[in-house]
């Protein structure tokens, strides 16, 4: 029931936003985050609930397609909501000042963006997927096309062409599947677990997967069909940005996740080298793009491009550091990412553009806001102690169990996100003064929390990386693949601890904190 | 603060530190500027207080405890090899860092109350410095090298920011970028070289004993059937990359000069006195894994008095005073290297120990002199400096005496002799070697008189009044001074009638790991010594010579006239060799040419690929979808005469066509 309440909760305030229209602008800015702070506790109590089992919500829709609205929660999905629910909140905020114009308007697609994606995260039924993988388009391509900025109608279609034209693949692919299974005479259904039983051939499996994985590709975006991504996000309004960047491109892994890998295993194996070479380009495309770039946004599109290479890359390497890894890094570059975004947008409302060259020496007026710039690019060249890192490492980790060197050459683009994110920092924050930015004021309140809600995130899964990796075993074993190797230490830590007879260990009991102690072995004395 | 049985805790010691530096992020913006500096200076001090208790239980008599061991909470977990705790693990090897960190640490901080004053951004100054003080000591005190590695990566994000302190100019910004860039091309070995750790042994210090058992094994399959050796050798050397990168060896030696952008106080702490060794303790850190391969020990000596000899020969023709201390920090981490090389760690560690005094005193007494002369950091433009500023003078000559070697009194010739008594004498050391050491030391002592002499002998080259310094400003100098020449005293060796405490104190860390001298003859250790002493005392001289004040030209001569030179100057000399040497053997210049013009090249041809090529496949692609728009949009627009023309040229085309057909 609550995870229909999620969902029903956004459709309500999306009737109420456009009814608080008529009142005043602010009403819906209030009813607004009221909604989305609803949500999100509804979001938390679920990934509360979900380690005691997955939360189920089924009813009937088409029976006679055998099609149901199936709503199912694992720890991966809760952890995907509660990305979508506590950027849904940030992106209300962000929102406050920015968008003047059709404020009614604008939160209603912003409320209904975030049901369609509620609604590709918590779908078990194939049919349910695809609807709300389609009802994602809409809501962004108005957001885009109506608060965009100066070439917004441009990257709207743009965007809704290349997504919409991938998505086709994807139904073809789902429909074959589907009649596949009618036709051996195991009933029609879309519930994905059903169609997962379909017994493919392999040459089937690679057709299906191929399908799949373009309508995916697009989405999440791999290279070479990322190129609606700069456009899109350097013409979406901040809070488009933030959701686009934040969960939209993740929808797209996780369809990997949830139906290309379980329809075609076969066919996925036999596609990772393909996409880990895929993804490799991209992680070092995406970071030596984004180094040429004057647009701050375009900069952080093309380092998303770069970071969203990691997520497939540790996905696709086929072990448990590299899955986490890949989760991990979702949820850090929704975070991360949506910060620069949120930072892009501030600064283009006070400065009027958004080109690097001309910014510089914004310490002086804006300390607040250059604070937050270095925590965020920091983050995203990956500091330890932000999330960022550890996503990174597991990748790596991951990698490098697989092949060491592919493994070296992810470790070594960290090298080039170094390059870009310091040329965003340098050139907005350092350096001389370019102009004399004379109403250039440091943040607001609402734009304070919305960042601060961010960085917070950031530190807690940097410093404690279970809050994200430990949903993933809710139910245990179920996603993070056992099939690929987990190489046992060369030596074992009993083995080599065995030599050290001096070591004894003591543990007090009336401290939490727990300390062994060396002692002077009689013989080294 | 204290656990049931009298142990106490260790995380105070960082915490502190980062205490400091919240309380000034967050609140300092509503308090009066000086008060992040109080903040500052209490937060360290407490963290060094702590480090005392620390040390007090560890060392304190009848102490049998060796080591604390405090694991915290689970980090890394589930990922295969990946697997850390945030813990903390201080044993003797720490804790020497730890209270150089902390104590230097404190010192400087008191320092630079008095330093900065003023300065626009004095807050957020000491707010870096106090994280800083943080990181490093995460770094030193981690028990697992995930956890170092986090405070290896923050020490590198303070030292940019503070390189970049002065952010309104480019060139401080394009310093700070460079140090981080390249220290972090360190890193990405070093994350590496952790990761082989991690598959092999794991990444808990305790564990590291059993790289000895990997180097039985005949081949290692996690790493395509490469030997236990040949595993252990790759690993040594992605770490020997990340302490290069990190401590300035070459050939990731070329961000340091340039790091000295940044306020003078930070030089002394992180370039020179703390970070910057960062990379001597990993290697000693992890010694268990380079004695196992004798060619990777042979690769760290190498590396070491390379990097000793080329900071030598570039600091000797510097015009710039802090320059000139940045390639003399090169240099002696060098040595360090070389010692931890040669298999003697504990002697390196020592160099470690009284080179943070000693530089850190030069470079605070440099600020000093900087800041009487208004900014001046020109060696040229200074001169006669001892009657205007006596206390330092005498600091600094302490320092320099140190750093030269000077015999039997100042602690750098305590620490240096040990370490090249080791290069000709150890297993792992050799002629060679221990000759380019020896002729270094001679290079080292005329450097560092070359600076007294013409900084502080002489006439004043240029019309400046120096202003009298605040005690603030010359007694944090005065205690580093003491160290600076009783603190090698801590190992006098045999040969001397010393115990040679330290390196007893040393023996439950490194073991069997450290590499005893191979020949035991006090006279011939005697003789060594006198060596380099002599050399010491013969470099002075020389340098007396060449810029005492009865030198009449400066030798090599600078093309300018002295007092005229810029920093910026890029050859400053008539001699192309002395140009050579102060461009740093031109490797950045080549690295600028090569690497970072490369770069950017790439960088703008990709974007030109992804514009016109990747992106201009879907323009074309609409472009054609649209051609074919137009030309339906031609047959049906809806007009009665279009369609009756279409319909003539079909009548007329299907009656040719089927006339022809036939």
């Amino acid at each position: 029931m609550i995870l229909a309440l999620l969902i029903i909760v956004l459709l309500v305030g999306a009737v109420l936003c456009a009814l608080a229209d008529r009142v005043d602008r602010r009403v819906v800015r209030w009813t607004a985050l009221i909604i989305t702070s609803v949500d999100l506790a509804l979001a938390i109590g679920v990934a509360t609930l979900v380690s005691q089992g997955p939360i189920v919500f089924r009813l009937p829709w088409l029976p006679s397609w055998g099609a149901s609205l199936h709503f199912e929660a694992d720890g991966l999905a809760a952890l995907m909501i509660l990305l979508t629910t506590v950027l849904g909140v940030v992106a209300v905020l962000i929102s406050w000042e920015e968008i003047e114009r059709r404020s009614g308007a604008f939160h209603v697609w912003l409320l209904l963006l975030q049901v369609g994606i509620l609604v590709v995260f918590l779908a078990r039924d194939a049919l349910l997927f695809y609807l709300g993988w389609e009802l994602m388009l809409i809501p962004l391509f108005f957001i885009i096309g109506i608060w965009g900025h100066e070439d917004k109608q441009r990257a709207a279609f743009k965007f809704l062409l290349f997504t919409f034209g991938g998505s086709i693949f994807m139904l073809l692919a789902l429909l074959y599947v589907y009649v596949r299974h009618l036709n051996l005479g195991m009933g029609g259904t879309f519930e994905i677990e059903e169609l997962a039983k379909t017994p493919l051939s392999a040459s089937e499996q690679w057709w299906v997967f191929l399908g799949l994985f373009i309508g995916f590709a697009v989405k999440i975006p791999l290279f070479p069909v990322h190129t609606w991504l700069p456009d899109a996000h350097t013409q979406a309004p901040t809070a488009g940005s933030l959701i686009l960047a934040g969960v939209l491109l993740k929808t797209g892994v996780y369809g990997l996740i949830r139906l290309a890998i379980p329809l075609a295993p076969q066919a996925a194996e036999a596609f990772a080298p393909l996409i880990i070479a895929l993804s490799l380009i991209g992680i070092y495309y995406g970071a030596v793009v984004a180094f040429a770039q004057r647009d701050f946004k375009r900069l952080v599109a093309y380092s998303s491009i770069s970071h969203l290479g990691f997520v497939v890359l540790g996905l696709f390497v086929g072990n448990a550091a590299g899955y986490q890894g890949a989760v991990l890094q979702m949820v850090n570059h929704g975070l991360a990412t949506g910060g620069l975004f949120l930072l892009a947008g501030i600064i283009q409302h006070r400065a009027h553009t958004r080109n690097l060259e001309v910014f510089g020496g914004l310490w002086k007026y804006a300390p607040a806001m250059g604070a937050f710039l270095l925590f965020f690019a920091f983050a995203s060249l990956g500091i330890p102690g932000t999330g960022n890192f550890i996503g990174e490492l597991y990748v790596i980790a991951g990698t490098f169990q697989l092949h060491h060197t592919l493994g070296a050459l992810a470790a070594l683009a960290v090298l080039f996100a170094a390059a870009y994110s310091l040329k965003l920092f340098l050139s907005t924050m350092h350096g001389p003064t370019a102009r004399p930015w004379r109403a250039f004021k440091d943040l607001h309140i609402h734009e304070s929390v919305a960042l601060g809600i961010l960085c917070v995130g950031l530190i807690a899964v940097g410093l404690y990386p279970k809050l994200v990796t430990q949903p993933l075993y809710f139910p245990p074993d179920r996603l993070v693949p056992t099939t690929g190797r987990v190489p046992e230490r060369v030596i074992r830590a009993e083995a080599a601890r065995g030599s050290l007879s001096s070591v004894s260990r003591m543990r007090s009991k009336s401290f939490s904190l727990d300390h062994e102690v060396v002692l002077v072995s009689e013989a080294s004395k | 603060m204290i656990y049931a049985d009298g142990t106490p805790m260790v995380w105070p010691i960082p915490a502190f530190a980062l205490l400091g530096a919240v309380v000034i992020f967050v609140f300092s913006r509503w308090w009066a500027p000086r008060t992040a500096g109080k903040i500052a200076c209490t937060a360290v001090g407490i963290s060094f207080l702590w480090t005392l208790v620390v040390a007090a239980h560890l060392l304190g008599s009848g102490a049998r405890q060796l080591a604390i061991h405090e694991p915290l909470w689970t980090w890394l977990s589930g990922a295969g090899p990946v697997d850390a705790k945030i813990g903390f693990y201080v044993d003797r090897l720490a804790l020497v860092f730890a209270i150089i960190v902390s104590g230097v640490g404190w010192l400087i901080h008191l320092y630079s109350y008095a330093y900065m004053e003023g300065d626009e951004g004095e807050r957020r100054f000491f707010g870096y410095l106090n994280l800083f003080v943080f990181s490093m000591l995460t770094l030193v005190m981690a028990d697992n090298a995930f956890f170092m590695f986090l405070g290896w990566e923050g020490v590198g994000a303070c030292s940019f920011l503070l390189i970049g302190h002065w952010y309104q100019k480019s060139e401080n910004c394009a310093a700070a970028q460079k140090a981080f860039l390249v220290t972090r091309l360190g890193d990405v070995f070093l994350i590496l070289g952790i990761l082989i750790c991690a598959l092999l042994v794991g990444v808990d210090y305790t564990n590291l004993v059993g790289f000895d058992k990997v180097r039985e094994l005949p081949q290692v399959d996690a790493f395509g059937h490469l030997s236990g050796k040949t595993v252990l050798l790759i690993a040594g050397l992605f770490l020997l990359a990340g302490a290069a990168g990190k401590s300035a060896q070459l050939p990731l030696q070329v961000w340091l000069p340039d790091a000295m952008a940044g306020p003078t106080p930070v030089s002394a702490l992180i370039h020179a006195a703390t970070m910057v060794t960062a990379g001597v303790y990993l290697i000693a850190r992890f010694h268990q894994l380079f004695v196992q391969v004798p060619e990777l020990m042979a690769a760290v000596a190498l590396v070491g008095v390379l990097t000793a000899f080329y900071g030598a020969t570039c600091a000797i023709v510097q015009t710039d005073i802090k320059r000139v201390l940045a390639y003399s920090t090169i240099s002696q981490i060098g040595y360090m290297i070389l010692g931890l090389g040669v298999g003697a760690f504990s002697l390196g560690v020592f160099h470690f120990f009284t080179h943070a005094f000693y530089k850190a005193l030069l470079f605070l007494a440099a600020g000093t002199v900087i800041h009487s002369l208004h900014g001046e950091q020109n060696i040229f433009n200074m001169g006669g400096l001892k009657r205007f500023l006596p206390r330092t003078y005498l600091a600094f000559l302490a320092g320099a005496a140190s750093l030269a070697g000077f015999p039997l009194v100042t602690a750098g010739f305590f620490s240096k002799d040990g370490i090249l008594w080791s290069a000709l004498t150890t297993q792992f050391g050799s002629v060679p070697i221990y000759l380019l050491g020896l002729f270094t030391a001679l290079l080292t002592a005329i450097y560092s008189f070359r600076l007294v002499f013409i900084v502080f002998f002489g006439e004043q080259r240029k019309e400046i009044h120096p202003h009298a310094p605040s005690s603030l400003l010359e007694w944090p100098v005065m205690i580093l001074a003491l160290f600076a020449v009783v603190a090698g005293y801590l190992n006098l060796p045999h040969a001397f009638g010393g115990g040679a405490w330290w390196e007893h104190f040393f023996e439950p860390v490194f073991k069997e790991a450290e590499a005893r001298p191979l020949v035991h003859d006090g006279a011939k250790e005697l003789l060594a010594a006198g060596a380099s002493g002599l050399l010491a005392l013969v470099g002075i001289a020389a340098a007396w010579k060449l810029y005492g004040p009865p030198a009449r030209r400066i030798v090599p001569e600078p093309v300018i006239a002295a007092g005229e030179i810029q920093n910026d100057t890029p050859a400053p000399y008539k001699s192309p060799l002395a140009n050579l040497l102060f461009a740093g053997w031109y490797f950045d210049r080549l690295y600028m040419r090569v690497f970072v013009r490369g770069f950017k090249l790439v960088a703008t041809l990709a974007n030109l690929v992804d514009n016109v090529i990747v992106d201009g496949f879907y323009e074309l692609v609409a472009l054609i979808v649209r051609g074919f728009h137009a030309l339906l949009v031609f047959f049906q627009n809806g007009r009665t005469s279009r369609y009756a023309l279409v319909m003539l040229f079909g009548a007329v085309a299907i009656t040719t066509f089927a006339l022809m057909w036939r």
